[in-house]
């Protein structure tokens, strides 16, 4: 399988071409897996210490990789992750070039937004009503965890359509508070 | 000495007391909500009471069950950590009613440095500096436009009955002071039971240096070097220092004297902290008095050489200080980080929930206050602190080295933490040269954190570790995977290459 791969550290991002290929009997899992970099063949011995958790030794040198999902990635579908090495948290996306585009690129942009609680809380306050307009970076709920006080604010400009929740309630994690086109 | 003490609080500074009731060969008394019948302190405690549900205000804030939980289990005295009822004189005030002694300052103490108006009010009639505000609380708006406009903007809104950030607000102009002043009003009667608010100038790019004091109830008082705690988020410290790189021998005198002197003005005893904002031109400003331990004891611990929780116990018993101002001696460099279970991507949203992985990490000049285990799920009715990692080092370099060096090791699954946030302040050259101020983190939030592009191979591990957690997604969903089958030629390759490098070869 052939991938477009976007990278990104802190300001500075660049782009790879990766190529997965498995052995033709289709058999033996990760091991046996290669891996090809702009051309290269990535020589390299890796081993997982655990789920997104792996050891790689690469030119003599031992790095410790850990691998999570991006929070920008499409649900569901494995296309974005943060890679953390030492210090380090890249950014890599990968693309088949057959879809057209990276999938999760289009959340912030277009169509009815639901804002999520991120974690369980309460709702300290409302700071906007059903229909009014707002700026991005407005502030619209205030949840309180842990004995903070966060504001959420608004990712971009819209309406506000739904309002789910009140003042004084309780909210698990993943709630939807409300909703802006 | 007393034989048994009840820790009216929880979490990594209970335990933290309790290891000193333990080594002191005194019995130490958990209190619990119903959140942490399995937390580290109960069970760490030789006894353990429950006091009610998870809501603090029904249970860590509830004196009266405190007390009934004391007098039941027969200790003699209580220590109250910091926060909850720490700074609570009614709390000192109803130890004391109850025949138990209070480990920490006289309830007119609490009370009179407490008042974050009372103090400076007291402070600047002694002659001795602070910074330009006011000394009673406002009540109406009109005034605290009047007064904002009188020291001018920006100005900071605080809470009178304040701390650790509640209540508090830098307001840069007119436009934003109304809504701020509710915010802080709201937020500090959430916080402390009362709404009261005061205005206080705001410096530029000011650092925190705060000074540790000490005072048995014989009418010794000493000070025990500074601490540096310039790098705060929203207010709260977030990782601290001792000694303070800003300071030299002389200037460390006169904070510490004039730190002593406020501590006398107040009648002061036990173990309390003189916080000072200090100005560009090295000019320091008394800020407010915290009388309680510090979350960031441990570093005046490691440099000064001494147990801060012993020496409170010790004094609350009655002991005279063993020793004098002159045997005070600072010796290294001390650094503390506070490991928050909070989401960096999600602008430090807390992040409760179980820990799946925890690795502490050890060797030489390593200090670990932890209230968390493996498989312990983090509540989240309470702080998001997780534990304070607190390293020591002969010189600030060789301390900072260390906190790297740790940082590497540290490791928390489960809930996201602020970890690999510290581990990029810790390459920050500005923060390497000891060139930071109280607005330090903010602008490397917002600048990013100018620390040099990684090696260029990382490029390669990167992809490859991706590609890796792709796969084996992909091979979890194929049928007749095996794990047994052939190993890939260009891993073998790949582990020949290493035996190239091998210099036995």
């Amino acid at each position: 399988m052939n991938f477009e791969i976007e990278l990104r550290e802190d300001s500075r991002t660049s782009k790879h071409r990766l190529a997965i290929e498995r052995p033709s009997d289709g058999r033996g899992g990760l091991d046996s897996l290669r891996f090809k970099l702009d051309g290269e063949p990535i020589e390299a011995d890796w081993a997982e210490i655990r789920p997104g958790h792996y050891s790689i030794l690469i030119d003599g040198k031992s790095y410790e990789a850990r691998v999570a999902p991006a929070p920008d990635g499409t649900p569901g579908r494995a296309d974005s992750w943060i890679v953390t090495i030492a210090e380090y948290d890249f950014r890599v996306k990968m693309r088949d070039p057959r879809t057209r585009r990276f999938a999760g690129q289009s959340l912030a942009h277009e169509g009815p937004l639901d804002l999520l609680a991120p974690m369980p809380g309460k709702v300290v306050r409302v700071l906007v009503e059903r229909n009014q307009e707002v700026a991005q970076e407005q502030g619209l709920v205030v949840i309180e965890a842990m004995k903070m006080q966060n504001e959420l604010r608004a990712p971009r400009a819209g309406r506000v359509t739904e309002v789910h929740v009140r003042e004084g309630l309780g909210i698990e994690a993943g709630a939807r508070l409300l909703r802006l086109e | 000495m007393f034989r048994k003490i009840l820790v009216a609080n929880r979490g990594e500074i209970a335990v933290r007391v309790m290891r000193a009731c333990r080594e002191m060969g005194v019995r130490s008394v958990a209190v619990y909500s119903e959140v942490d019948r399995k937390a580290l302190h109960v069970r760490y405690a030789d006894e353990a009471l429950p006091i009610g549900p998870a809501p603090a205000m029904e249970s860590y804030l509830r004196i009266d069950r405190i007390i009934d939980a004391a007098k039941h289990s027969g200790a003699e005295a209580i220590h109250p950590g910091y926060g909850f009822l720490a700074e609570n004189p009614d709390f000192a005030r109803a130890c004391r009613d109850a025949g138990i002694v209070f480990i920490g300052p006289s309830p007119n103490a609490m009370r009179l440095m407490g008042s974050k108006t009372a103090s400076r009010r007291l402070v600047a009639q002694a002659g001795l500096p602070v910074i330009p505000g006011t000394d009673t609380n406002l009540d109406s708006f009109a005034e605290v436009v009047r007064v904002a406009r009188e020291i001018g903007f920006p100005v900071m809104l605080k809470a009178s009955a304040g701390g650790g950030g509640k209540g508090l607000r830098m307001v840069a102009s007119e436009q934003e002071l109304e809504s701020a002043w509710r915010n802080a009003r709201s937020e500090a009667q959430n916080a402390f039971n009362d709404p009261s608010v005061y205005l206080e100038k705001r410096l530029d790019r000011p650092r925190h240096v705060e000074i540790q004091i000490l005072g048995d109830e014989h009418g010794n008082l000493i000070y025990l070097g500074e601490r540096e705690c310039s790098l705060q988020r929203r207010h709260q410290k977030v990782l601290e220092e001792c000694p303070s790189p800003l300071l030299d021998e002389a200037m460390r005198r006169r904070m510490g004297e004039t730190a002593v002197k406020i501590g006398r003005l107040a009648g002061y005893t036990n173990a309390g902290t003189v916080e000072f904002l200090v100005d560009r031109a090295r000019n320091f400003y008394f800020l407010e008095m915290n009388t309680r331990l510090q979350v960031e004891h441990p570093v005046t611990e490691l440099v000064v050489g001494i147990d801060l929780v012993k020496e409170q116990i010790r004094i609350a018993a009655g002991e005279r200080l063993e020793r004098r101002q002159e045997d005070i001696q600072l010796r290294g460099h001390a650094i503390e980080a506070r490991i928050y279970a909070e989401d960096p991507a999600r602008n430090f949203f807390p992040s409760p929930g179980l820990i799946t992985r925890l690795a502490i990490p050890s060797g030489p000049g390593i200090r670990s206050d932890s209230g968390v285990y493996e498989g312990w799920r983090v509540p989240l009715e309470y702080d998001p602190l997780l534990a304070k990692l607190a390293v020591w080092g002969t010189d600030r370099r060789q301390a900072v080295a260390r906190m790297q060096r740790a940082l590497s090791e540290y490791e928390v699954a489960g809930p996201q933490t602020n970890l690999q946030f510290f581990r990029q302040l810790l390459a920050h050259p500005e923060f390497i040269e000891g060139r930071i101020d109280t607005g330090f983190i903010d602008r490397m939030l917002a600048e990013g954190t100018l620390k040099l592009p990684p090696p260029p191979e990382l490029t390669r591990v990167a992809i490859l570790a991706a590609a890796l957690e792709f796969s084996r997604g992909q091979e979890s969903r194929r049928i007749g995977a095996r794990a047994n089958g052939s190993v890939s030629k260009w891993k073998s390759a790949g582990r020949e290459e290493q035996l190239n490098h091998w210099p036995l070869r």
